[in-house]
């Protein structure tokens, strides 16, 4: 179960009270026996008698022995075994209990046999002198010792403080003892918090009914000493590490129902923040332009299928690995941070099955959120759009065939095809409309979504296995959406023979997705879109309708022309006409067979492989709109009834295939001299390599989904426009895909070390070092071969003899320094030029230089000096870890800003800097811990400060700053941009100066003169904050009553701003659209400026610090509640620990903003203007689990 | 036990003895060119041929400088001013309001993103270090390699002569070249400091040696009109001589160009050909021709080199019209250029900024109908051949010419036109090339440039004059008015040019 021999080597040994090197030994191997005692082991059809023989032996030994022998289990404390002797036996097939007599005659030890257990407890203290003083009265008191959820509890130590006498429970938890009135009696049982009960009178009265007892866990302690840290290459005890890391404990995972792998991490682990886009970031981000994604590391290697991959119901434990001493074994791909997890390894003893089980419910979304405009203002506005440029829209009305109702109203009647009374009375008519409410009714729904897992897991000395299965339904919140996964897991250990053993784990991932291709046009009201928020989508009673989305003149034409497809547009009964649907399945492969070579000396050798194929069918049905639309279009004029487009569906397929591996070889060495000095250091290499391999193919044109045939087609010439003169109507020429191709192969070869020392269980020294190398970086022997290194220490305060604070426990200090790395697989030493889709302008594939080459490219480097301490108080009760780090990122990918002359205006070098800093606490305690009630807080706590240190880009444009125009040239993210001085992400405003009087916004200068947009510089442009928040904050308050479990989890991200989506001058779909500047004299009661169909209002009006508002916000992430039915409500099914959870996610927010935004529900896409999407609706679950 | 040892130690060097092959693998799905088919692709790049000398959105504000048009007060004071345009340097150079361009922000025409000639530029350089540096060629290999080079410089003289009269006087045969304009930048190590300006003279040699050294090399027949062929080579030598006014060589490269034509109707459309596709929608029509389908595509018959040239000029739409002198160059009843082209339909229309009709205007539709090139058509070559013969005083040739294009352009019937004297023969010649050549672009800019060396005759002008709302505004043609700056981003990284920055406000 462990990989090195120190495993669980952390007990904390109280100061002037060291134990004899013996005691330490046998204590070493306790978290094993406890482990061991804490599962019930019921091993079938081995004998009760014992046959034994041997001088001296050690007791932990000899209950081994009979462990093997009768599969009866220990289960017993240190201080108990702590008070043993050796003994020395003979017996031959002796009754258990005859030899457990024998064996603990000479012991201050007694037992009691429950089950297939073992229960030590201590003798009964001889009574000591005569009690002198008052000689009250005693009286027998009779009571039940049980656990929390009424379990009876044998072997519990029952004592009388005064009189220092003492009993043991019976098998029933039943006691009896001599009292009287105001003695102290004291339960204690391994594993168990003590309780001391004081004798009333009442309690001794006749008739009175029998004490019970409860005792409840003490389950701090006991994770304590069985928590061990997984790096991926090696598994060290917590207290070994030197390095700053949090680990995600099972005991919290289970207590909830857990959605996704990645709100299963939130607010788990200080530090970490899953952001609003769904992405993992540990310690802020430390690139400009590379992967800022931490690495996922699974049962000991990367895993390429991300997270998604896991089974959130088969995982041991989650580590995240924050410093350089954590993180820079895995060298070139550590400096995001590691995010190692470990799938469950069976427990010894019988066949294990389990089932854990959800269904949830997110309620419809609430479309009004997204603040669009209604029926009545879109009308007006699309009116006064057109007024303003007619020209241009009437142009550009001719070119396409699909307009707003209202524009083909007004064309109409210019034309003088419609009267203006005509024209108003169906303006009339479309103002009433309410297309939202319709929709919101009609398209989107409850979303379900359910969760099934079923785990199977048996273990014997030879052999383990685990296997877990997970089926996950959604049921998205649009129609016609939907995706499924099943994960299998299976993992295998086998010990053949001695000093070896092998180690074999597959996940196979199989996914179907299915979304409606033209599901985001649905809400798109922009002014090219065809949905306007006045069209009636269904009929009273529901049926979804046609709407008279089409120019009527091109109807005509096509009717004209006869034989056509009709044009009618129907939005709903559309949207399931063309569907994209995603099918992927991945399997990764893995093992290790390692070997005992000497004595603390082992080899390992071991892999992964992963293999994944995925495949992508976007299919148009025949009788899709757009579909006939392209059809119609492409009838020949030249020749009626020649059709340029086939007749059929089109379908876009991609087919793609993955394939990554790692193989690796290391040496592990661990050796103890003295218990004075304690040396583990690990050696290996690795061979990593990523490959893909995806084809696009062309699209299929007149394809049958029936019976899979398409037919033949001119990609050339219709996509070089050859055919379009002869269109019936040629502006609806659309361009069909001729596929595509891509490739990858990556290959890295690493050499890594690493190694601790530890001085006297107080001094703790680690160093590593790692260099990897690829092929495609570093051709400068200068960069070739520099390592990521990392040196660290911990310095455990609270085991030094002078320190005597009774209320400390642990005082641990760390502190640790390195390097990681960071790659980007965009640039390197030579020329790179890459081809693009077919072009008529050059006839041909235009291919175009995607980077120049440079052999200074070197990999990123962060160098991370991490201090921190961990502080155990009071017994346990509280637990805190507190880190400051100082993340200095060097040699960033960066644009160098060249002269334009070169042929670009920048080029990306090894030229950026960024410094992270920050302060983490992590802490826990059980506030209250009684019998029935126990109430656990756990907070986490980050706060990170970043700052851009060199940046060598020199913004010329002002847009630059505010419109993203490309995250991997400038690195800019959803608004927010890079800049030498500026955290990261930062986000630049222009200082608005009202609207003058013809509506046009003005600007302050940076020398306060009102100014128009195009006259905007950057200078003119202030810091108005970062989008990325400073403080994380997460607060977890778990109680206990009974059998119920509440907990719930409030998290708060403080200290960022966001834009706000506004009216800019054309969005006429945004409802601040009618507040708008109307006429001279508006500007002294609006700030929204003109409306105009070509304005560049646009570029810089949103961008004014008006829109800027702070991010902050607490959420009530989720709720809860947890009920354990009585096991005997099973009878004798054989089923327990079942578990009924009701939770809530999403429930409350409170945000500091004023315009009712949730800052997790907006978004700035590239190139695009600020906007919201879909709100979190609140989601509720129900679950239940079970095991067998 | 050793043996355990060994193997373990045999495993961990057989790893690392094959790393070195293991990790020797070129990056997959990253081309990483080698050879010559590779350098060449880059030729196929869109941004080649497309980014030239036009603004972002395609526009140029050369031909707002120039007099093909015109802008009525409510294109200007709204469509440009109050929508505060994106490319309200074409407002400010029809005004001749300096800085046209804002001097602090990338220069479209020089460099901005993949927009510019020098983007370009260095795509053709990279194509010409690339094939050249590799050592090993088939003969084959030689051959393309020799193709792909020459294809390249004569596109790179193609955006090298042009720009340096665009950023700087024109060319003066036998007088004062010294102007430095822009740097001859050959070279693709951008660790290498970017070369000195050059004078007009000096990229004038330049740009002459770079074409014959093409010339041998270039393909009778190129795959597509981006790419040069041997016409293009000779085409690209006449209008070079169209600025030395070596008129004997222009009307020998002409010539020579024009034979590898074959018969004009393998070249030219002919527009009594031409049907509206829709004539119920003369505006947005496209043209069906007999001879092919290609009126609207690169590979248009008509088009010998393609390079982009502005689409919307002329349109009332998007601000501006045909200017009232171009219009009446038109034989309204004859020409099927005007028939087809300038049509009359609504003009500008807002009710922004107080109202603005422009009422029903002629706007010119070409764009929409043809594609037009700022590199050579046909047409041009045909036109060029007839400036050389007119100006050599061959005026039989160069009627002939006229009149050879005229068949194809002019309602059939159309008398022929007939010889007068030299500077008629000139004259008309030259209003034809006015008519055929795009009205926006550069092509006409630079005519004018070069007219200003024709002083005292009826076709050169030494100043051009807008009005706009009543309001006349002028500017010199051989002046500063009509020359781009160099960006003030490009000054600040060269110093050493001695070019005092643009404190003008923008």
């Amino acid at each position: 179960m462990q990989k090195t021999a120190y495993g669980g080597l952390s007990l904390p040994v109280r100061q002037g009270n060291r134990l004899p090197a013996q005691i330490s030994k046998v204590m070493r191997l306790l978290p094993l026996l406890l482990i061991t005692a804490l599962v019930s082991v019921h091993a079938a059809g081995i004998a009760q008698s014992v046959t034994l023989s041997g001088k001296n032996l050690p007791l932990k030994k000899v209950f081994s022995e009979i462990e093997k022998q009768t599969g009866y289990v220990l289960f017993s404390n240190k201080e108990l075994l702590s008070r043993s002797t050796t003994v020395s036996l003979a017996v031959k097939d002796l009754p258990l209990n005859k030899v457990l007599d024998l064996m603990l005659k000479n012991q201050e030890l007694d037992y009691v046999l429950q089950g297939k257990t073992i229960i030590l407890s201590g003798k009964p203290p001889v009574p000591s002198a005569p009690a002198t003083s008052v000689q009250a009265v005693a009286t027998l008191i009779s009571g039940r010792v049980t656990d929390t959820e009424g379990d009876a509890l044998p072997g519990v130590s029952v004592q009388v403080k005064e009189t220092q006498k003492g009993v043991a429970t019976a098998a029933d938890g039943s006691f009896s003892i001599s009292v009287a009135e105001g003695n102290t009696l004291r339960f204690s049982f391994i594993g168990y918090t003590p309780r001391e009960i004081t004798v009333t009178a009442d309690m001794l009265k006749e008739g009175k009914p029998a004490l019970v007892v409860k005792l409840s866990r003490a389950s701090t302690k006991l994770d304590e000493i069985a928590v061990t840290v997984s790096t991926g290459y090696q598994t060290i005890s917590r207290e070994r590490m030197t390095g700053s890391y949090s680990t995600l404990q099972t005991k919290r995972l289970e207590g909830k129902l857990q959605p996704n792998l990645l709100s299963m991490l939130e607010g788990q682990a200080s530090g970490v923040a899953i952001t609003k886009e769904g992405k993992v970031e540990v310690r802020g981000r430390s690139t400009f332009l590379a992967n800022g994604e931490p690495l996922v590391v699974i049962d000991g290697f990367p895993a390429p299928g991300g997270l998604e991959t896991v089974n959130i119901d088969n995982v041991e434990s989650i580590t995240v690995l924050k410093d350089a001493v954590a993180a820079s074994i895995y060298g070139a791909r550590s400096s995001n941070g590691v995010i190692v997890i470990t799938t469950k390894t069976p427990k010894i003893g019988k066949l294990q099955i389990g089932y854990k089980g959800s269904t949830g419910m997110t309620l419809r979304p609430d479309l009004s959120y997204l603040n669009k405009t209604s029926a009545a203002d879109y009308v007006d506005a699309e009116v006064a759009y057109y007024n303003s440029d007619v020209a241009n829209i009437t142009w550009d009305y001719e070119g396409i065939a699909t307009y707003g109702r209202v524009t083909q109203l007004l064309v109409m009647k210019d034309q003088g095809l419609l009267t203006e009374e005509e024209v108003n009375a169906e303006l009339a008519l479309l103002r009433k409309n309410n297309t939202m409410d319709q929709l919101e009714r009609n398209l989107f729904r409850k979303s379900l979504t359910q969760q099934h897992n079923l785990s199977i897991s048996a273990s014997t000395d030879k052999f383990s296995t685990n296997s877990a299965i997970r089926y996950i339904a959604n049921q998205g919140n649009m129609k016609g959406n939907s995706n499924d996964r099943l994960i299998i897991d299976l993992k295998n250990d086998w010990k053949p023979v001695k000093r070896v053993s092998v180690k074999m784990f597959t996940n196979i991932n199989f996914t179907n997705s299915k979304t409606p291709i033209d599901a985001a046009d649905m809400l798109d009201f922009t002014n090219w879109k065809i949905m306007k928020p006045y069209y009636n989508v269904v009929d009273p009673s529901g049926n979804p309708l046609n709407v008279p989305a089409v120019r009527p003149d091109l109807v005509e034409r096509y009717a004209a022309y006869g034989g056509l497809k009709s044009m009618d547009y129907n939005p709903l009964n559309d949207l399931t006409m063309a569907t994209t649907r995603n099918q992927a399945f991945l399997a990764r492969l893995g093992g290790s067979l390692s070997v005992e070579l000497l004595d603390g000396l082992s080899a390992e050798v071991g892999g992964s492989w992963t293999r994944g194929s995925g495949m992508t069918r976007s299919l148009r049905d025949a009788n899709s709109f757009f579909v006939r639309s392209l059809y119609n279009a492409a009838s020949s004029i030249s020749t009626p009834g020649k059709h340029y487009l086939p007749e059929g569906a089109i379908l876009n397929e991609t087919r793609s295939q993955s394939e990554a591996y790692t193989l690796r070889a290391q040496v592990n060495y661990a050796k103890n001299f003295n218990n004075v000095h304690r040396l583990s250091v690990i050696a290996g290499s690795e061979v990593n390599k990523d490959l893909i391999d995806n084809n696009t193919a062309p699209a299929r044109v007149g394809y049958n989904d029936q019976a899979g045939t398409f037919a033949t087609f001119n990609y050339l010439d219709f996509n070089s426009y050859a055919y379009q003169p002869d269109f019936l109507f040629p502006e609806g020429m659309e361009t069909v895909s001729i596929g595509s191709y891509s490739l990858r192969d990556n290959r890295f070869f690493s050499l890594y070390s690493n190694g601790s020392y530890e001085y006297n269980n107080r001094f703790i020294l680690s160093a590593s070092a790692r260099i990897d190398q690829g092929n495609l970086f570093g051709t400068n022997p200068k960069y070739r071969y520099k390592p990521n290194w990392s040196v660290g220490g911990t310095y455990k305060l609270g085991q030094e003899k002078f320190f005597h604070v009774p209320w400390i426990d642990k005082l641990d200090i760390r502190g640790s320094y390195g390097i990681n790395g960071n790659i980007s697989f965009t640039q390197g030493p030579f020329l790179l030029i890459a081809p693009g889709a077919f072009s008529p302008v050059t006839g041909g594939i235009p291919y175009s230089i995607s980077s120049l080459p440079d052999n200074n490219l070197r990999w990123e480097r962060t160098m991370i000096t991490n201090i921190g301490t961990d502080i155990r108080l009071m017994g346990g009760r509280l637990n805190l870890t507190l880190d400051y780090y100082n993340k200095l990122s060097k040699d960033l990918l960066a644009p160098d800003f060249i002269d334009p002359t070169y042929g670009r205006f920048m080029i990306t070098r090894n030229a950026g800097t960024a410094r992270n800093t920050g302060i983490e606490l992590s802490l826990e305690s059980d506030v209250v811990k009684t019998g029935d009630f126990g109430w656990n807080v756990f907070f986490n706590g980050s706060y990170n400060k970043s700052k851009v240190l060199q940046f060598n880009y020199d913004y010329l444009n002002p847009n630059y700053l505010t419109f993203s125009y490309s995250n991997t040239i400038l690195g800019s993210n959803a608004g927010a941009v890079l800049r030498t001085g500026y955290p990261l992400d930062a986000i630049f405003s222009y200082r608005f100066a009202g609207l003058d009087n013809t509506g046009t916004p003005q600007y302050y200068s940076d020398d306060n003169k009102k100014i128009y947009g195009n006259e905007l510089a950057v200078k003119d442009m202030v810091y108005s904050g970062t989008a990325r928040p400073k403080y994380l904050l997460s607060l977890t308050n778990s109680f206990t009553y009974k059998r119920f479990d509440l907990s719930f989890m409030l998290i708060a991200r403080l200290g960022a701003v966001f834009r706000r989506d506004a009216f800019n001058g054309d969005n006429i779909e945004h409802k601040e659209v009618a507040l708008r500047w109307r006429k001279p004299g508006d500007e002294a009661h609006t700030v929204y400026p003109k409306l105009a169909a070509f304005s560049t209002d646009a570029w810089y009006f949103p961008y004014t610090g008006m829109m800027i508002e702070k991010q902050d916000f607490m959420k009530l992430r989720d709720l809860t509640i947890s009920y354990r039915p009585d096991n005997k409500l099973w009878g004798n099914t054989g089923l327990s620990n079942a578990r009924i959870y009701l939770q809530g996610r999403n429930l409350w927010t409170l945000t500091a903003n004023k315009v009712g935004i949730d800052p997790e529900a907006i978004e700035q896409g590239l190139n695009m203007s600020v906007r919201r999407t879909l709100p979190l609706m609140p989601e509720f679950y129900i679950g239940f689990s079970v095991n067998l | 036990m050793t043996n355990r040892k060994y193997l373990l130690f045999f495993a961990v060097i057989l790893l690392m003895g094959s790393c070195k092959r293991f990790l020797d693998v070129k990056p997959k799905g990253k081309l990483i060119p080698s050879s010559v088919t590779d350098y060449d692709h880059l030729l196929d790049n869109s941004g080649t041929v497309e980014l030239n000398f036009l603004d972002g959105n395609k526009g140029s504000m050369l031909a707002h400088l120039g007099d093909n048009l015109e802008m009525t007060e409510g294109q200007g004071k709204v469509g440009y001013l109050l929508s505060g345009h994106p490319n309200l340097e074409r407002y400010y150079a029809y005004i001749f309001r300096q800085p046209y361009k804002n001097p602090n922000t990338d220069d479209q025409f020089w460099s901005s993103g993949s927009q510019g000639i020098y983007p370009q530029i260095s795509y053709f350089n990279n194509v010409i270090e690339g094939i050249r540096s590799i050592d090993q060629k088939t003969p084959e290999e030689a051959t393309i390699g020799r193709i792909s080079v020459a294809q390249a410089l004569v596109a790179r003289a193609w955006c090298y002569f042009n720009a340096s009269m665009i950023y700087g006087p024109v060319y003066k045969p036998g007088g004062d070249n010294s102007a430095k304009t822009i740097p001859y930048l050959v070279d693709v190590d951008v660790n290498k400091p970017i070369p000195n300006l050059s004078t007009t003279e000096e990229v004038a040699a330049r740009v002459l040696h770079e074409l014959h050294e093409a010339l041998p090399d270039l393909p009778v027949r190129s795959s597509w009109p981006s790419r040069a062929n041997k016409a293009t080579g000779h085409a690209m030598l006449a209008y070079y001589h169209l600025f030395t006014r070596q008129f004997d060589s222009v009307a020998y490269y002409a010539n020579r160009a024009w034979t590898a034509a074959g018969n004009p109707e393998a070249v030219l459309y002919d527009y009594n050909k031409f049907k509206l596709a829709d004539p119920s929608r003369p505006l947005t029509s496209l043209l069906v021709s007999q001879q092919d389908a290609f009126t609207n595509a690169v590979n248009s018959r008509e088009i010998l080199f393609y390079r982009a040239t502005e689409r919307d000029a002329g349109m009332g739409a998007s601000l501006s019209y045909p200017s009232a002198e171009l219009i009446a160059l038109h034989d309204q009843a004859r020409d099927l250029r005007f028939s087809f082209f300038y049509l009359n339909s609504a003009g500008y229309k807002t009710t922004m900024g107080g109202g603005y009709d422009d009422g029903m205007r002629i706007s010119n539709y070409r764009f929409r109908k043809m594609k037009l090139t700022d590199g050579f058509s046909w047409p041009e070559i045909l036109l060029m051949r007839a400036e050389g013969y007119a100006r050599t005083n061959r005026l039989d040739l160069a009627i002939a010419d006229l009149n050879t294009l005229r068949q194809y352009r002019f309602k059939t019937g159309t008398p022929p036109l007939t010889a007068g004297t030299q500077d008629e023969v000139i004259r008309l010649v030259l209003e034809e090339r006015r008519r055929e050549l795009p009205i926006g672009g550069f092509k006409r800019f630079l005519d004018l440039k070069r007219f200003t060396l024709d002083k005292g005759k009826p076709w050169s002008k030494s100043r051009i004059t807008h009005t706009i709302a009543g309001q006349t505004y002028s500017g010199t043609v051989d002046s500063k008015d009509f020359i781009v700056p160099i960006s003030n981003v490009v000054l600040r990284f060269n110093p050493n040019w001695g070019i005092p920055l643009e404190t003008r406000p923008y």
